[in-house]
């Protein structure tokens, strides 16, 4: 990734915290700071049309992947509950989802490449860990 | 009674989402080709394995790997023997996946799965064999194999069917004439696995104007529910 700091060096870093205000922001760290959520932020940049319930499904099946145990009902409201109660208002304070809590529905806000880059990334390098 | 059995093999509660890459899994076509809805979706790239998500009535019922899932396709096939202590999800999978429903079947492919179940019973050796031809004389051509089975095993046979032929007594095989419609229309075949409950395998196909409709089974409760069925018509 030699590449991205000679870009950036080059095309100067104001220009860059325009584009893509998240990466000087703290919050957003901290936002990423949880395998659940940018496994979650990684779903719905794919799928527009998700729901809090097929979000705790995608995160309890991704977790049983980990584990070769089938996730219960239990596992997957406990999920939900947390989606509902924790990630997506947080998420959703930092503009980076949009939720609906009367439908279920979840929808990524748009979010730049460099975003959206990272959070592929840290997916990938997730992967090739384990 | 065979009509409410056939019924419930057609899971229609059930839905099946695979999350996986952009290639389809093999379980995929597995599920395609014994009769299974199911549907996918496209994790992220650089996601994790597939997975499979079940539901039942549209809630939420169990997930799991997909290669788990695999696993237990592959023999030897073993079930727990009591599904009451295990979960919701589990045993809403082991229905679909010990059960193959079809919508058309031709009467050549009823001949081989009936063939299977033959061989099973003929490679067990004991227990009971209940079979329904329809009318008593669809059994005439199979009759020399009946008596090769009963010859050579300690099976107790028993040969269902609409009277309306008298087929030539066999020892150890019982014949039941019926006069109901309802058994006119089905093709049945049950073997309760001789005390081996991995080994009870049983074909329910109802004959349709444009073929046969039904299922074949290796879960050993459903097969005790058609051969119940078969011997309450016996006479």
């Amino acid at each position: 990734m030699a590449d991205d700091q000679e870009g950036q060096s080059k095309s100067g870093e104001t220009a860059d915290a325009d584009e893509t205000p998240w990466l000087a922001d703290d919050q957003f760290y901290r936002a990423l700071a949880s395998t659940r959520r940018r496994r979650l932020l990684s779903f719905v940049i794919e799928h527009s049309d998700s729901t809090v319930d097929e979000l705790a499904t995608v995160l309890a099946g991704w977790e049983t992947t980990e584990t070769g145990a089938m996730a219960t009902v239990e596992d997957h409201d406990r999920i939900a509950l947390e989606l509902v109660h924790s990630h997506l208002p947080l998420l959703e304070d930092l503009g980076l989802v949009e939720y609906d809590a009367d439908t279920g529905v979840v929808r990524a806000e748009d979010v730049d490449a460099a975003v959206e880059d990272l959070i592929t990334r840290s997916i990938e390098a997730e992967t090739s860990q384990s | 009674m065979l009509d409410a059995i056939l019924e419930a093999t057609a899971h229609p509660r059930k839905q099946f989402v695979v999350y996986r890459g952009a290639d389809e899994t093999d379980l995929e076509s597995w599920f395609a080709r014994h009769g299974v809805d199911v549907t996918h979706r496209v994790l992220p790239p650089g996601g994790p394995a597939p997975f499979l998500a079940i539901r039942e009535d549209g809630k939420f019922t169990g997930v799991l790997p997909v290669e788990s899932v695999e696993g237990l396709l592959e023999p030897p096939i073993a079930r727990p023997g009591d599904r009451s202590d295990v979960s919701a999800g589990y045993r809403a999978l082991f229905e679909v996946l010990d059960e193959t429903t079809f919508a058309t079947m031709e009467r050549s492919e009823l001949l081989a799965v009936s063939r299977e179940i033959e061989d099973r019973a003929l490679r067990v050796g004991r227990g009971t064999l209940r079979v329904s031809f329809q009318q008593l004389s669809a059994f005439e051509p199979q009759a020399a194999t009946y008596r090769y089975l009963a010859r050579e095993t300690a099976l107790h046979i028993h040969v269902h069917g609409v009277e309306d032929w008298t087929p030539s007594a066999i020892d150890g095989v019982t014949y039941h004439g019926d006069d109901d419609s309802e058994l006119g229309q089905y093709w049945t075949l049950a073997f309760d696995g001789g005390g081996d409950d991995t080994q009870a395998c049983a074909l329910l196909a109802r004959e349709e104007s444009d073929g046969y409709q039904g299922c074949w089974t290796n879960d050993p409760e459903r097969v005790q529910e058609i051969l119940s069925a078969l011997r309450a018509r016996g006479t």
